[in-house]
This record gives C-alpha cells, sequence and structure tokens, in this order.
C-alpha cells in the first residue's frame, strides 16, 4: 500500500477522497488481520458463515472498486465504497457494514474534504440509515457498536477539531461498546463471547487510526511472513530443543509415573507402552537428563537424538527460499460427456488434490470456515461436460446450499449425497461408478460414506462445556463424526485418545490427512507412533493442507 | 394437521401457526427486512383489515416436510441476495431451535422494496 507520511503527534483537520481510500484500505488490511478472532466469537451455528470472513469480503469488494480511483473528492469515493460494499455484501454484517458506507456517502456527497464536523455527520448518518433497515433492532449487536461510536465522535468533536483524536475515542469507545454487549444480548452472555460484528467494525476503525498514527498494519506480503513465522516460532527463547525417542525395556514398568515424570521434562510427550515395555517420545532442552531418567527405569533401546533447530532451520529454508519447487497445477480429471461426475467441496490445495485423484470431476475451495455460495456450486456443475452431477458437500454446513444448487440447475440431474465430512466424502468418490444408473450409484456412493468414522483434531476458539468435558479456550479438542470427546494440551495426545474413543480396533485402515499448521516431520512423527499402538492396522498419511484442523483422520 | 413428533407417552403436535409465530419473531429482527406482505393484493387487504400477525408466513407441510413461504419487503440499497440468505437462515434457525424438527425448504419471496429513506 502506498503511503503518505504523516508526522505523527500532528493533527489532522481535513480528509479527502484520497486519504479516505487509504484509510479504507488500512482498515481493511487491519481487518484482515483480526478476521479469525472475529470468526471465532460466532454462535449461532448457522450456515451464514463467520462474521470476520463476511465482514472482510465485503469490504474487500468496497476496496476493489475504488482501486484505481485518482479521485481527491471524498464524496465520489465514499460512493464508490458504498457501492463496492452493496455489491460484495455477505452476511448480516455486512449488509450492515454497507448500509454504513451508505449512509456515510450520503451525508459527505457534495464535500471535497470533511472536517470534524463532516466526519461526525457521516458516521451519524451511517447510523441512522443502518438502523432504518430493520423492523426491530436488536441492542448488543454491530448496531449498537456503530452508534455508540457515533455518539462518541460527536462528543469528543465538542473539544476538537484533529480527527486523530476523535477517531481515538471512537475506537477507545467501540471496544467499550464491544464489551458491554454481552449484558445487552442473552445468547452473547449464554456463550460468553462479545458480538462478532460489533468487533469486525472496531477492528475496521482501529485500522484507520492506526494507519493515520503511522503504526504498522502489516498488510498482504508482510502478513504471509507473519503468518509463517509465528506458526514456526520457536516455543521459547531457547529454541526448538532436542526430540528425543526411546524405548525403556524392563519389568514392573509404572508407565503413568514414568509419563508424569517426563511430562515434567519437556513438552510434546507421548509415553506409551505396558509394564515391559515402554516408548518414550518427548521434546526437551537438555537430552541427557531424559536419557538418564530412562537409564534408571530400565534397559534403553533404539535412542533416536535429533535437533529440532536445525530441523527447524532446514524447514524455513525449504519453505521460505526463493527456489521452492512450484508443485504441478492441480488439474481436474477429464470427464466425458453422459457420465456421471462428482462435484465436491474441500478445504486445502492437499484435499482437492487428493479428491482430483480419485476422479472427482469438479472441487470447489471451501469448507469449515468458507462456505462456498450455491452459485459456486450451479458454477462448477454447469462447468461440467456432463448431464448427470453428484454433489459431495462434505460438510453440513454446505448441505443446504448443495441443495439449493441441485434445485437451481437446468437441464442436468444433479443429486446430492450428504457427507458431512472430507473422510466421508472421499469414501463416497470411491463408490463413483461414471457408466451407472445415476440414483443406484447416488445410493451406493451414500452407502459406501456411511462406513468411515471421521476424527477431526482442532483447537477450541474458546471455554466450553460440551458432552461432560471441559474445555478451555486454546486446547487441543478431538471430535468423532462432529462430536467432542477429547481434550487436551497436547497435539498427539489428543490424537491418540481420539483413536481410542473412535474404536478403531475393529478397523483396518487410519489415515491422517495433516492440515497447513502441521509439519510433514511432525506428521510423521505422529505416524510412525500410531504404527507402534496399532500394529495390526494400515496408518496412511496424506498431506490435506486444510486450515485451523491440524489433523483429519479418517477410519474404516 | 401439523408436525407430528412421536414420544413415549403420546403424541406432540406443533400447528403450523406456531411455526409461523416462530418465524415471525425471526423476521422481525432479520437486518434488511422492512416490512411483510401478502401474496396477492387480496390477501394484502385481508391482512391489514384483520391485523393478521402472521402476515406474509406461510407454513406447509408437503410429503411430511415442512416448508416455509416468507413474502418480504426489504430495503432498498441492501443486497437482497445477502438479505434473503441471511432470512432463510434465521427463520430455519430459529425454527428448528423452538420446534425440534427440520426444516425442509424456506423460500424468500421479495414481494417489494422500500425505497424510502427520507431524512427526518
Amino acid at each position: 500500500m502506498e503511503r503518505e507520511f504523516i508526522p505523527s503527534g500532528e493533527a489532522l483537520h481535513t480528509c479527502n477522497g484520497h486519504l479516505l481510500q487509504r484509510l479504507a484500505q488500512a482498515g481493511t488490511a487491519w481487518l484482515e488481520q483480526n478476521y479469525e478472532s472475529v470468526n471465532a466469537l460466532n454462535v449461532f451455528p448457522v450456515p451464514d458463515g463467520d462474521t470476520g470472513t463476511n465482514m472482510l469480503l465485503t469490504m474487500r469488494s468496497a476496496c476493489k472498486e475504488i482501486a484505481g480511483l485518482n479521485d481527491p473528492h471524498i464524496g465520489h469515493v465514499a460512493q464508490q465504497l458504498y457501492n463496492g460494499a452493496l455489491m460484495g455484501a455477505r452476511g448480516n454484517s455486512g449488509v450492515i457494514l454497507s448500509q454504513l458506507w451508505r449512509g456515510f456517502a450520503r451525508a459527505v456527497e457534495k464535500d471535497a474534504a470533511i472536517d470534524s464536523e463532516g466526519l461526525v455527520r457521516g458516521l451519524q448518518e451511517g447510523v441512522r440509515l443502518a438502523y432504518q433497515a430493520v423492523q426491530t433492532p436488536v441492542e448488543g449487536t454491530m448496531l449498537t457498536v456503530a452508534r455508540e461510536g457515533a455518539e462518541e465522535a460527536a462528543l469528543a468533536a465538542q473539544h476538537t477539531h484533529d480527527l486523530i483524536a476523535i477517531l481515538d475515542r471512537v475506537v477507545a469507545r467501540c471496544y467499550q461498546s464491544v464489551e458491554r454487549t454481552p449484558q445487552l444480548l442473552d445468547v452473547l452472555a449464554e456463550a460468553g463471547v462479545v458480538d462478532a460484528g460489533g468487533m469486525g467494525l472496531t477492528y475496521l476503525l482501529e485500522g484507520m487510526l492506526r494507519y493515520l498514527r503511522g503504526e504498522p498494519l502489516e498488510v498482504a506480503a508482510a502478513a504471509e511472513v507473519g503468518a509463517l513465522q509465528s506458526a514456526l516460532t520457536p516455543e521459547d527463547e531457547q529454541g526448538y530443543g532436542y526430540d528425543v525417542q526411546y524405548l525403556i525395556k524392563g519389568q514392573g514398568l509404572d508407565v503413568d509415573r514414568i509419563r508424569a515424570d517426563i511430562e515434567a521434562m519437556g513438552w510434546s510427550t507421548l509415553v506409551v507402552g505396558d509394564s515391559n515395555l515402554i516408548k518414550v517420545h518427548v521434546h526437551v532442552h537438555n537430552p541427557g537428563e531424559v536419557i538418564g531418567y530412562g537409564a534408571s527405569q530400565g534397559v534403553l533401546h533404539d535412542v533416536v537424538i535429533e535437533n529440532m533447530d536445525a530441523q527447524y532451520e532446514r524447514f524455513v529454508q525449504e519453505r521460505g527460499g526463493p527456489h521452492m519447487p512450484e508443485r504441478e497445477p492441480i488439474a481436474p480429471p477429464p470427464i466425458a460427456e453422459g457420465t456421471i461426475a462428482a462435484v465436491t467441496v474441500a478445504p486445502g490445495e492437499g484435499l482437492r488434490r487428493i479428491f482430483y485423484s480419485l476422479g472427482a470431476g469438479r472441487v470447489i475451495s471451501g469448507g469449515q470456515t468458507m462456505n462456498p455460495s450455491t452459485g459456486d456450486i450451479v458454477e462448477a456443475i454447469n462447468s461440467l461436460p456432463t448431464d448427470k452431477v453428484i454433489i459431495l458437500p462434505n460438510n453440513k454446513n454446505i448441505l443446504m446450499a448443495a441443495e439449493q444448487a441441485a434445485q437451481q440447475v437446468n437441464g442436468k440431474q444433479v443429486r446430492v449425497v450428504p457427507t458431512q465430512t472430507i473422510p466421508q466424502g472421499i469414501s463416497a468418490l470411491l463408490a463413483l461408478d461414471p457408466h451407472g444408473d445415476l440414483d443406484a450409484v447416488a445410493k451406493a456412493m451414500q452407502e459406501m460414506s456411511a462406513t468411515v468414522q471421521t476424527g477431526e483434531v482442532t483447537r477450541s476458539t474458546r471455554d466450553a462445556k460440551i458432552n461432560g468435558l471441559k474445555v478451555k479456550k486454546g486446547q487441543v479438542i478431538g471430535l468423532h463424526n462432529d462430536r467432542l470427546c477429547a481434550v487436551g494440551d497436547d497435539l498427539n495426545s489428543v490424537v491418540v485418545e481420539l483413536l481410542k474413543k473412535m474404536n478403531v480396533d475393529d478397523l483396518e485402515l487410519i489415515t491422517l490427512y495433516y492440515g497447513a499448521d502441521i509439519t510433514p516431520q511432525e506428521a510423521r512423527t505422529l505416524a510412525e507412533h500410531l504404527m507402534e499402538l496399532y500394529p495390526n492396522h494400515e496408518i496412511e498419511l496424506r498431506e490435506g493442507g486444510q486450515a485451523h484442523y491440524y489433523y483429519i483422520i479418517s477410519a474404516e | 394437521m401439523g408436525e407430528q413428533k412421536d414420544e413415549n407417552l403420546g403424541t406432540i403436535l406443533v400447528s403450523p401457526t406456531a411455526v409461523a409465530t416462530i418465524a415471525s419473531q425471526a423476521l422481525l429482527t432479520s437486518y434488511g427486512v422492512v416490512g411483510m406482505a401478502s401474496k396477492t393484493a387480496i390477501g394484502e387487504l385481508a391482512a391489514t383489515l384483520t391485523r393478521d400477525p402472521h402476515h406474509g408466513i406461510e407454513v406447509h407441510y408437503k410429503d411430511n416436510r415442512l416448508i416455509i413461504d416468507v413474502y418480504v419487503i426489504i430495503q432498498h440499497g441492501t443486497r437482497i441476495l445477502s438479505v434473503a440468505n441471511s432470512v432463510i437462515n434465521a427463520v430455519r434457525f430459529q425454527v428448528e431451535k423452538a420446534v425440534g424438527v427440520p426444516v425442509y425448504q424456506v423460500n424468500v419471496h421479495v414481494q417489494g422494496l422500500r425505497m424510502m429513506d427520507e431524512r427526518d
């Protein structure tokens, strides 16, 4: 983003079209930095998608509209922002946001530049229009936050004409207002969250304020590097330390006590076995201590010590280096006319690749946090050169869009096989017979999808108590067929616990699809442990590349 | 006829009117929806005369599946598609939460736009 130097500490008395343009971009950039935390505040499990994502997409559409603009007239720029927000409005929060811009644009339409009075007028008119578009405004939502922010602007403008000082007070008031939303709206209080739309709006305004103060926004390229670095940041200043693994052979070994002792020495602990043989895996800064402890318990075998800092550096070089090998692009397989083709939805490049390799006709990008629209699915169906199509939504939030799409397509026979998870979708796809009878094939795919057990491992976004399990924000959780059944602080232990709850003993094949946050090395380490735990099972490891979910596990 | 749920001790019947009441509450707080409308002009007149609280909402069961049709007026200058999608989600969610039966379809009929947004 091009940046005009604004000396810090100096007052700003007017804002023209050029500045508004950059403010909108800055607000959007800051929202982009924070939209996931907004998503985490979702209360209703409605397929509306996520508030943060919806607001971000709405603002991106607004920014796209003003991207090439070189107009100093603030009225014109505001009008374009509204047009873009209107066209791109997604979800309730996006529609409300577009109304705020609409009011702002109307209030300043004749102004080439605005002062503090214009800012207040713009905010107030935005709020007024936003309240008009609903029969019964609900307090404790984004509307409340916008209203209180505008009120604060009016109060502040009585004392100062400095736009930065006014915006500073608006942002502070918005934060207070967001904090108060659970007191106004019971559903928020019950869920223990604040209003997501209000939070998103606050981030948008805060981004503008940060820009005016010359504070970093970490946009675009910087954001990607930031995400990569934070994903790879050593757990503490001492670095990653060492990965230590060994077997203890002995008699009357106390697994629980040894596990507790090892856990106290390091992290990412995995201690499994019986009284005669125990496998230990742990990350520590001081490998000597762990080795010594092990030797005091029994005879050590297969000792492996790896320097993880070196691994980390190698990994960063491979991943972030300029010579990163380009992977072959994902290409859908050719679909013959008159055959049955599958349209499916998957997050992450790895999973999309897998679906294509299994013969899916089209794989739409999407999943837990980004639900494709009915239109996306219709488009995918229409792009196929055949008139017999089966949709695999792979997520219960996408089921409705899939069913709507099936009804909307003209001139094609479309069936929905209501798969709710990625493993179900993969299993169903295996039963796809392109030359069969459409209904018979759909039935066979449905039956096939029912044979697979799905496990998902992710991180809890808030405190909760579900199925008698207490979960703290940030803990790792394991879901079996969408039901919470394992909680813990250590990722690998949760996976082991989850597999126990999934009753995989009678099954044969366990497939792990590891997500974007997991390195291939971490995934391999886990897979090796699972091979030892389940010597009679076949364990497969595939790169899924999905966000948010460390592992998606299929067992069949 | 209403939606049936068989329980151990008897049968629970939920009438379409009850479903419509819940749907109307969801619509009142749906962002972008500024009013309800009838399917036909005569219906509109009747609703005005009777002050029907479920004006603009039709609930039917077809093949034992619950279908809700809503006839709404939307604020001009909002993205109609987004508003309608939110209506579908809100009605479905509120009805399913309150009644506990799956909603097969929510159809949104945009009967008009409110242009007026005059300055006070």
